[in-house]
């Protein structure tokens, strides 16, 4: 027992260990992979030599954690690395394939340490393998490796028939670890009495497993009232009961509602699987037990982004703090008090507090090549099943830009690399014959832009996209421009008929990758190809997510956000100080130390019914923004503005609610989505309605919901 | 193309179709976030899995009186051109399946409001379920309700 707990208060330690062992070891097999494509087999003994310390360490530090499976992995892999180190066996491409796949076996073993799971043995055949492989048998290899095992035959487990070719094999091809499921839900009045709807179900299975799909079945039998059973097909490491009771079912029930399709608990296939769902699972997918294979040097701090995000919440603090001080000082100098040294002393603060967050903020920014790093393992993997050959470059990689970008468009990177290399890059044979080098060339070039945003070309010298295939594949009209193309490669699951029984299709990947960069980035994404010279996707970025500074306001009953930047003074309303002009559908006249402004209502700006008292429970009276248009200052009544966020905004995208004057979207942490208001423009239809009072801006809406 | 499971939601006391391979999922509707200047027919944005949509009123779309949301009306989230559109029924409570026999163009002598948005009606036993022109639905154009 108190072994366990001693246990427990090392692992954090040696997983963090074991991580920049991970990250020495994947340096040198990168040494060693270039040393590779060098002629006659010139290989530097150096790499070999760090591999070896790295895994006999790793024995090391598994062994003082009983963490018997790694030790047995990371012994043989020693051996064999021994053997090659001396010369007894050659490190050919089949040996380090081995190589790649053992270590990425030890480390996912070491990731479900973190995640607490059981390690699963080494499968006898492996250790055989690099037993063999070792002892100079030139065909043991990585054939020996295991491949997952289907448990029941698909064809009977009810709605796998409805999923998409992309998501069966996203089931097959499980990662070692984890299992592929269905768990069945049958909606019933009496559950959704208790809280379990559809909808509430999927959300809790989606916190305990990888949901790949919902297929609603109609039930020949069942009790519920529509006759319908849905099918949730996903990729889970927790147990059976774990998923039932998220499907809100007891653990007696268990063995009923959940299926295991395609088991990967017991076996131990490396790579390009894990790969395969880091992909379809998008940005989440870098919580999977892939190894850290990012190249920063041991001189770095490492840091939990969580921490710094913390620091930063907490420097915004100190500036809404510091906005009330100065709220509080204009209000001493209304008194009469001499404020104008305490003004100066403020004005310096605020600088200092902004410098302060600025330089957290840098702590987030990371170079551009920690996501090029990866890729040549990832071509690596790609070459293991293709006769193809490819070799990737890179540039620009010290632009740098916010992690928090970075971590979501890895996904997205990799899913375009795998797609000039299934796609783009010709065979051999085929390039020779077109006067092209042999091996291929994939380019990432970074670069920053005026801006203030980056810029990545992703491109290939392969064979272009095939136009008359893909359009016939999207069912024949299109002009065929590359933008209509583009359109066309990011439906969900277009496969040219010539390409469908390839391992990965296009259609999802692109799909993904557009989504993650447009959808979820506010990036855009963009082609250009050019029969037999290659593929180019540009891909635009923000450096960083938007950040604001912002009020959170009350204009007729509902909540806006609006940027503090843009916000000259807020006021509040004294009813003698306005008057209404004779024309009574125009803007009021305000009283106002720099003279006399024009007053105009939010809610009429925006078309909203106005509220003409107060809400109850807002004290005081109602008060208004004073905003510049074009120099001028313009006051904009609102109800109230009850409190000041720093928030993420996002733009809103479909043309359907893409307005003026709302530059975006903001969840201040209730789910609902808040629009952020651009004053500035609302402004600006407030001069235009003063020419001409009659002429609403922005068509006013009839009736919303409340 | 074989059979295919359809989900069927209700606007008005009228049934409709829609393939299950356009619908990404169906949710429960608490209310949208109006956004000032946008078609009468939009009800507004919600926030569904970290998404931002649009909900398109169907009822509103297709020029019926407005009724005041139940417990049972539900967000329908299509993909349609490459966009995520979340539309608002009265209801969703079945599935059907329908295959390409079962679907019949509608006749052209129709409203031509309604026309603009019904590709299809599909008939199974004795029922009979407009089959929506999604992409219509969810573009900027061809409003009945134009004001």
């Amino acid at each position: 027992m108190s072994l366990e707990v001693d246990l427990s208060e090392f692992r954090s330690a040696y997983l963090a260990e074991m991580e920049e062992l991970a990250i020495a070891a994947e340096s040198a097999i990168a040494k060693l992979d270039a040393a590779d494509s060098t002629p006659s087999g010139v290989r530097a003994r150096g790499p070999i030599r760090d591999l070896l310390r790295a895994v006999h360490t790793m024995k090391g530090l598994s062994a003082m954690m009983n963490a018997e499976p790694i030790v047995e992995l990371a012994h043989d892999l020693e051996e064999l690395l021994r053997a090659i180190d001396g010369g007894s066996v050659p490190l050919d491409p089949k040996r380090l394939s081995l190589v790649v796949e053992t270590l990425r076996g030890i480390l996912e073993r070491a990731a479900a340490m973190r995640e607490g799971h059981a390690l699963s043995p080494a499968p006898r055949a492996w250790i055989e393998g690099l037993r063999a492989s070792a002892a100079g048998e030139a065909q043991a290899s990585i054939d020996a490796v295991p491949k997952t095992q289907s448990a029941p035959p698909r064809e009977s487990v009810a709605g796998f028939d409805k999923l998409e070719p992309d998501e069966r094999e996203l089931l097959e091809r499980v990662r070692p670890g984890a299992r592929a499921v269905r768990v069945t839900f049958a909606p019933s009045p009496e559950k959704a009495a208790a809280g379990h709807t559809i909808a509430r179900v999927r959300e809790r299975l989606a916190d305990v497993m990888e949901l790949v799909r919902v297929v609603p079945l109609s039930a020949g039998v069942s009790s519920n009232a529509g006759g319908l059973t849905f099918a949730l097909f996903g990729i889970a490491t927790s147990a059976d009961d774990v998923l039932a009771a998220a499907a809100g079912y007891g653990a007696g029930e268990a063995l009923a509602v959940v299926t295991t399709l395609f088991d990967g608990t017991a076996i131990a296939d490396g790579g390009h699987r894990a790969a395969d769902l880091l992909l379809a699972a998008g940005g989440d997918a870098l919580a999977l037990p892939e190894p850290s294979l990012s190249s920063r040097s041991s001189s770095h701090l490492r840091v939990e982004p969580r921490r710094v995000d913390d620091a930063i919440d907490r420097v915004s603090a100190m500036l809404v703090t510091r906005s009330r001080l100065t709220l509080a000082l204009a209000k001493m100098t209304e008194r009469g008090v001499d404020t104008r040294e305490m003004a100066g002393i403020l004005h310096d603060s605020a600088r200092q507090l902004r410098d302060a967050r600025g330089a957290l903020m840098r702590l987030r920014m990371i170079p551009t090549s920690e996501l090029t790093d990866r890729m040549p393992l990832v071509l690596k993997d790609l070459r293991r099943t293709s006769p193809k050959l490819a070799r990737f470059e890179a540039s620009g990689t010290h632009v740098e830009l916010d992690k928090a970008v970075a971590d979501r468009v890895f996904p997205a990177l990799v899913h375009l690399v795998r797609n000039a290399f299934d796609h783009g890059v010709e065979e051999p044979a085929e390039r020779e014959a077109l006067g092209k080098p042999a091996e291929g060339c994939i380019t990432a070039a970074f670069r920053s832009t005026s801006n203030g945003r980056i810029e990545l070309r992703l491109s290939d010298d392969g064979r272009g996209i095939d136009r008359p295939s893909v359009l016939a594949a999207a069912g024949g009209a299109g002009a065929g421009s590359d933008a209509d193309l583009l359109a066309l490669l990011c439906r969900p699951g277009l496969s040219t008929k010539a390409e469908a029984s390839r391992a990965s299709g296009r259609g999802m990947g692109m799909d993904i990758a557009r989504k993650i960069i447009v959808d979820e980035l506010g990036g855009s994404l963009s082609l250009e190809t050019t029969p037999r010279e290659g593929t180019t996707f540009v891909v635009d970025l923000p450096l960083t997510i938007a950040v604001v500074d912002a009020f959170k306001i009350r204009v007729a009953a509902e909540v806006f956000v609006v940027a503090v930047a843009v916000v000259d003074e807020i006021v509040e309303l004294d009813p003698a100080a306005i008057v209404a002009l004779p024309t009574s559908t125009g803007p009021r006249l305000m009283r106002h130390r720099t003279g006399t402004l024009a007053l105009f209502e939010v809610a009429d700006l925006l078309g909203f019914p106005r509220a003409d008292a107060p809400p109850d429970g807002e004290r005081g009276a109602r008060q208004a923004l004073i905003v510049r248009k074009s120099g001028e200052p313009v006051a904009l009544a609102i109800d109230r503005v009850f409190g000041q966020v720093e928030t993420v905004v996002r733009p809103l995208e479909d043309l359907l609610v893409r307005v003026p004057c709302v530059s975006g979207s903001t969840d201040l942490g209730d789910g609902m989505p808040r629009l952020v208001l651009d004053l500035v423009a609302l402004a600006g239809v407030a001069s235009a309605k003063r020419g001409a009072p009659s002429a609403p801006a922005g068509a006013p809406k009839g009736a919303h919901p409340s | 193309m074989s059979r295919e499971l359809h989900i069927v939601f209700k606007v008005d006391g009228v049934s409709y179709a829609m393939a299950g391979r356009e619908v990404l999922h169906l949710e429960s509707f608490a209310g949208a976030t109006p956004v000032p200047g946008s078609k009468p027919f939009v009800a507004g944005i919600v926030q569904l899995r970290g998404r931002v949509l649009p909900v398109v009123d169907l009822r509103s779309r297709f020029g019926l009186r407005p009724a005041p949301p139940t417990a049972d009306a539900r967000v329908v989230v299509v993909e349609a051109d490459g966009r995520t559109v979340a539309l608002l029924a009265d209801s969703a409570r079945e599935i059907v399946e329908l295959g390409p026999a079962d679907i019949h163009p509608p006749p052209k002598i129709i409203d031509a409001g309604s026309k603009h948005f019904v590709r299809g009606v599909g008939h199974a036993k004795d029922r009979m379920f407009l089959i929506l022109d999604t992409s219509k639905v969810v573009s900027e154009e061809g409003h009945v309700d134009d004001e």
